[in-house]
């Protein structure tokens, strides 16, 4: 498969698709447009303050073209593209979407301390060493600066990304911060797709070689953390000149490692087949919209009251829903803070009990340790995960029901078919079943529909969709409804909730030393234990009874809307089909289109 | 005619066998029959997470006094037996390994001398059980209840224990918690032991500061719970019972003080009453599943019978085209039966590979996610050998939880698909057809009523089987289609219990050396976790493999039995047409006889 195949099927059908009704067509036609246009590789750095990104970039390029130093330096993400212009050009990416051209000075001093509507700098730089031609890189700041915000800077480069660069001062190892960092690509291996991870262990002493038990080390730890392997890439320390400046290291083997990767054959074919695949899909979904329009025109008036009645019945599984949501809302409203009472009153208990059995064998230091490093966190993560649990349960019972509701509303369009007498009305509102099943299905569409007829297959397609949604109640349209929803507030839930941990355990650091000196440390520790957990009982009922649970309702009322009002959209383009007067032209015109999107989509399956 | 008469009756017996191949699939079928019939014995373990309340239960429901120890911390590590004796007050004794005995006071402090785990740490006295005995009504007809370890955080031992009271069982009393409600631990448990827990009261605790108003809702939950898990399994809704809601500790305090108002608000005497018919009854609910069995058996040979008088009877060239007709018949049905084997015992193969793939992923999961766990709680300052060892086993515990917890899935789900393919199998018996039409006394639902939710009796269902898939077993009873599906579920239901035993067992043996350097702590965890991990891995593999094997050879044995079946119903048949007239007369005359025996049998036969 060839990226300029794909290309010229595009552009080939580019007229033909432009002509959708959705007006999302052509945004993803563009973006489609130019992923082939400009096959890059993006290549996203990423590592704590300090540890050496912008020195190699600048080792890349030969030059210290960024600031790099000893104190943090990146304070924005940068985007660097190599070898696309003549001279170089910088550019201050804003807010609000525009663009402007800045000097050197200004580039510098805004990537060490970027200004409130700064969004990112870009630097277009001339070639400086052929091999690397077209590599682009997002230089990203430590974490510690954007620690708040490194989730953000994630989810907007990473799906982008081709490669990530994960970069760790040997001297400083693999911590916290960078497992929390590697968590969030992993996170991201799932929803995005693996894509290769360097380990850079960098300013690593001369001599030091990969067996090091250091370097094992944080090799492990990171791939713990990963969970698949890293390529790992060792960058020695350069000594500083005569002068007593820093040099740039020689990190060529590492670059031209990322170079083979991102130029080589296999890239090209993902791209190929994922661009095919792209591109399938949306003729595929021109040629849905082509298809409704003729059955709508071919029913004509006929159909329109079948349609309208069909919109009613849509109207009021949608109102059922809502206030089907609302219902659980309620419970949960009032069930998980009596959870979360009830869970954190048994770990204090827990704790106490502890405190208490530990004065047999551990001192004032080792109890407190053992109580803030392991019992509350630990205790905090299972109290999470239950509450989780449940919240799951939960979702999964509403999930099944907000299903049953809308297959049954679409198991009763199909009652209906049967007894309509035009054959043309009937067809359409067969495919019209069809065309709505197969959006609720979703990505998984479309090879059920091909096992179902297809689109314009028979009378009996429809049912059999009908049949198997009944049957699978809850796991076709889990893709609509909760699940993702739950997938996607999950992990964030826990992470809220553990993130209020850190704030309440902060009051605790600085009230060691009191805690330390006084001969009741046992008295006073579990006192300041059942302060810290009262504290973060608050704030999580807080957040959740402020935040979580509105968004939760909200979530799944939004997805029952958007589902819904597709539903409707769909049967409302088609009663404006039908009501419209169509000339005969107009009639071969649109059959001729449909001919040659098969065409094209045909052309995308040869190999 | 009695059912005990039929099963001891050597004439009946050669006759079913002269007319039915009884034995073939089914062993000595009437042997185990009247085994069954004089059970004398209902074991009920009563199952729960530790602190669920099942030692307090028991005291409420028998006792009226604390006698079996209640406190706190894995207080049962030892099962106490409660079964039927003569004597007036409660008897206790003491049963060794070694079969010795030992009488003890029946008292709380007499039984914690043994059960406790502080006085008896890792059953260092090899104890087997307490055996307690009384003449208590609840018991008068062999209903035994046992009081097992908890569910859950529990030794491999205990999980061992368990699992062997669980295989001689009749049913279960499941404890489970208004607060929490079932927990995801809990779930995976009752998911793996369902099949082998055969009729299970679900007892939900209420303790008293577990807000009344909570106890519906959390009622609801859990019988949702309980039903999904049911429908996970494939196995009707409705084979879950209601939970009763008792307030333990009402109940026992109530008793204690002769408040009998207490008592009667606690809701023990609704869940007493249900006890009490069940220990009038399931007897007999054996008996009615006995039955339907004979009844079945008896029809098939009159049915047999019948087929051999019209063979003797008719024109001789006339019923040779007509048995060589049955026996192409049966062939095709052998061969579907072949062809459908081939292709579950295909997708058994694919299934292995990517099971073992899946595995070996989880485990390797578990591993990573262990090494961050104490890195974690290193970095946090718990170095202490005490307090880390207690820190490890409590993220070990965890994450050994997570690891079941997605492979059962993948267990079940094989285990749910090829019953699927096993399913469609046919029943290759020359009269198979005329039986399956005329079969209206084995009422499905019937045999499942009667049989399938009463589970094993006193054992005598071995290897596996039991539970709520007897119906299956009776499928292989009857020599029909069912056959080797009822061997492949209760195989890979052992073999999901077996898993959580390893994880939860060998572990806590492990205490790493107190006041280690962290690098040393770390390094001596990492090597133990490995070892954990290659020991998981290893169990769960071979596992598998047994399934595999065992399921492999059941259906090999069982079409070899059905190809033997149609060669001799074949040879029988011919020899019988070939047979000289007078002696045919000779024979006419004695099935005549037989026909009558067995009518009459077929409409007297009673329970």
């Amino acid at each position: 498969m060839q990226i300029e195949k794909v290309k010229k099927v595009l552009e080939d059908s580019w007229d033909l698709l432009e002509k959708s009704t959705d007006d999302k067509m052509v945004p993803a036609m563009r973006l489609l447009h130019a992923h082939l246009e400009n096959p890059r590789s993006y290549i996203a750095f990423i590592g704590e303050t300090s540890s050496g990104k912008s020195t190699l970039i600048n080792a890349l390029l030969k030059r210290k073209f960024l600031p790099a130093g000893p104190r943090p330096t990146t304070g924005t993400v940068t985007w660097i593209e190599h070898g696309v212009a003549t001279e170089e050009k910088l550019y201050a990416v804003n807010r609000h979407a525009s663009i402007e051209e800045i000097s050197k000075e200004q580039f510098r001093a805004l990537a060490e301390k970027p200004d409130e509507k700064l969004l990112r700098l870009k630097a277009e730089l001339p070639l400086s060493r052929d091999k690397f031609k077209g590599l682009t890189i997002f230089d990203t700041p430590g974490f510690d600066s954007i620690i708040e915000q490194h989730e953000e800077v994630m989810k907007e480069f990473l799906p982008e990304s081709d490669i990530i660069l994960f970069t760790v001062a040997y001297r400083i190892g693999f911590g916290m911060d960078d497992q929390q960092m590697m968590s969030l690509i992993a996170d991201m291996d799932v929803k995005f797709g693996q894509r290769p991870v360097f380990l850079v262990v960098n300013r690593v002493p001369e001599g030091v070689t990969e067996k090091d038990s250091r370097i094992q080390e944080i090799r492990l730890h990171a791939e713990d953390t990963l969970h698949r392997p890293v390529q790992l890439a060792i960058v020695y320390s350069s000594a500083p000149d005569p002068n007593g400046d820093a040099t740039l290291p020689d990190a060529d083997s590492l670059w031209e490692a990322v170079a083979k990767i991102a130029f080589s054959e296999e890239r090209r074919q993902e791209l190929a087949e994922k661009t095919n695949a792209m591109l399938a899909s949306l003729l595929e979904q021109r040629q849905l919209e082509i298809n409704s329009v003729l059955q709508a025109i071919r029913a004509g008036m006929a159909g329109i009251p079948e349609l309208e009645h069909q919109i009613a019945e849509f109207r009021k599984t949608e109102q059922e829903s809502y206030g089907l949501i609302e219902q659980y809302a309620a419970i949960w409203a009032k069930q998980v803070p009596a959870r979360l009472e009830e869970a954190c009153e048994k770990l204090k208990e827990k704790i106490r009990e502890e405190i208490t059995k530990g004065n047999k064998w551990a001192d004032c230091n080792s109890c407190h340790n053992y109580v803030y490093g392991h019992l509350i966190p630990f205790g905090c993560k299972q109290i999470c995960h239950e509450i989780e649990e449940y919240l799951y349960q939960q979702f999964e019972e509403l999930d099944e029901k907000l299903s049953e509701m809308a297959s049954t509303t679409i198991a009763r369009l199909n009652d209906r078919v049967q007894t309509i007498q035009s054959p043309d009305v009937q067809k359409l509102m067969t495919d019209l079943g069809m065309k709505i099943g197969y959006k609720l299905a979703g990505t998984a569409g479309t090879s059920i529909m091909k096992s179902f007829g297809g689109v314009g297959g028979s009378a009996a397609g429809l049912g059999n969709l009908v049949k198997m949604l009944v049957k699978n109640v809850g796991g076709i349209f889990k893709k609509t409804f909760s699940r993702e929803v739950y997938t996607q507030i999950g992990k964030i839930f826990t992470k809220k909730l553990l993130s209020a941990l850190t704030v309440a355990l902060d009051v605790v650091i600085e009230a060691i030393d009191y805690i330390r000196e006084s001969l009741t440390w046992q008295e006073d520790l579990k006192k300041q234990v059942d302060d810290v957990m009262q504290k973060w009982l608050s704030q999580v009922k807080e957040e959740f009874s402020g935040t979580m649970l509105n968004d939760y309702k909200k979530n799944n009322i939004d997805n029952v809307r958007e589902c819904y009002a597709g539903m409707i959209q769909d049967v409302e383009d088609e009663i404006k089909v039908a009501k419209e007067q169509h000339s005969q032209s107009e009639i071969t015109e649109l059959n001729y289109q449909l001919e040659h999107i098969r065409f094209f989509a045909a052309q995308l399956q040869e190999k | 005619m009695k059912l005990r008469d039929f099963f001891n009756n050597k004439e009946y017996r050669s006759l079913l066998e002269k007319y039915t191949h009884l034995d073939d699939n089914n062993g000595d079928w009437f042997a185990k029959s009247l085994d069954d019939l004089q059970a004398k014995e209902c074991v009920l373990p009563v199952l729960g997470v530790q602190g669920s309340g099942k030692s307090s239960f028991l005291n409420s429901l028998l006792f009226g006094d604390i006698v079996l120890p209640v406190d706190a911390a894995e207080t049962t590590c030892i099962p106490t037996v409660v079964k039927y004796g003569t004597n007036k007050e409660p008897k206790a004794c003491v049963v060794f390994k070694n079969g010795e005995q030992k009488p003890i006071a029946c008292t709380e402090d007499g039984l914690g001398e043994y059960a406790h785990q502080d006085k008896n740490p890792g059953n260092k006295l090899g104890i087997s059980h307490i055996e307690i005995q009384w003449n208590n009504d609840l018991l008068s007809n062999g209903i035994t209840l046992v009081d097992l370890p908890g569910v859950g955080s529990i030794t491999a031992e205990n999980q061992r224990t368990t699992l062997e009271f669980l295989k001689k069982s009749t049913g279960a009393i499941f404890m489970l918690r208004t607060t929490p409600t079932i927990t995801k631990s809990e779930a995976t448990f009752i998911r793996g032991a369902l099949p082998l827990m055969g009729r299970v009261f679900w007892v939900q605790n209420q303790w008293t500061d577990d807000a009344p108003n909570d106890l519906q809702e959390s009622k609801d939950y859990n019988y949702g719970i309980l039903k999904q898990i049911a429908k996970e399994l494939r196995q009707p809704e409705d084979i879950i019972a209601e939970p009763d809601v008792v307030c333990v500790k009402r109940a026992l305090d109530g008793r204690i003080l002769g408040k009998n108002d207490m008592v009667e608000k606690s809701g023990i005497h609704q869940l007493r009453d249900k006890l009490v018919h069940f220990n009038g009854t399931w007897q007999d609910s054996i008996k009615q599943g006995k039955l339907c069995q004979a009844k079945e058996f008896v029809a098939s040979a009159l049915n047999a019978a019948q087929e051999k008088l019209q063979l003797l009877s008719g024109d001789v060239d006339e019923e040779m085209r007509k048995i060589r007709k049955l026996k192409s018949e049966a062939e095709e049905n052998l061969e579907f039966n072949r062809k459908q084997s081939r292709q579950a015992l295909d997708y058994l193969d694919e299934r292995e590979a990517q099971l073992k793939t899946i595995v070996h992923q989880q485990c390797q999961l578990f591993t990573e996610n262990l090494r961050n766990d104490v890195r974690e709680v290193i970095d946090n300052g718990v170095v202490g050998g005490q307090q880390l060892n207690q820190a490890f086993q409590d993220h070990l515990d965890n994450r050994a939880n997570e690891l079941s917890q997605a492979v059962q899935p993948e267990f079940l789900q094989t285990m749910e698909e090829l019953g699927r393919n096993l399913g469609e199998m046919k029943d290759c018996r020359f009269n198979a057809k005329k039986i399956n039409e005329q079969a209206n006394f084995s009422d499905k639902t019937k045999i499942h009523d009667h049989y399938g939710r009463l589970g094993a009796v006193g054992g005598t269902i071995a290897g596996g089987f039991g539970g709520t898939w007897a119906a299956a077993k009776i499928g292989a009873l009857l020599g029909s289609s069912a056959g080797p599906v009822g061997t492949a579920v209760g195989a890979i239901a052992g073999a999901l219990i077996g898993g959580l035993v390893l994880l939860w067992g060998g572990n806590k043996a492990k205490k790493i050396h107190v006041d280690l350097q962290k690098e040393s702590a770390k390094k001596e965890l990492f090597a133990f976790i490995k070892e954990v991990q290659e020991k998981a891995e290893k169990a769960y593999k071979d596992c598998l493999e047994r399934f595999k094997s065992d399921v492999d050879a059941a259906i090999k044995q069982w079409l070899r039995n059905q190809e033997n079946q149609i060669d001799e119903d074949y040879r029988a048949a011919k020899k019988d047409l070939e047979k000289p007239v007078e002696e045919k007369e000779k024979e006419k005359h004695m099935v005549s006889q037989d026909i009558e025996v067995l009518a009459a049998l077929s409409n007297t036969l009673e329970a």
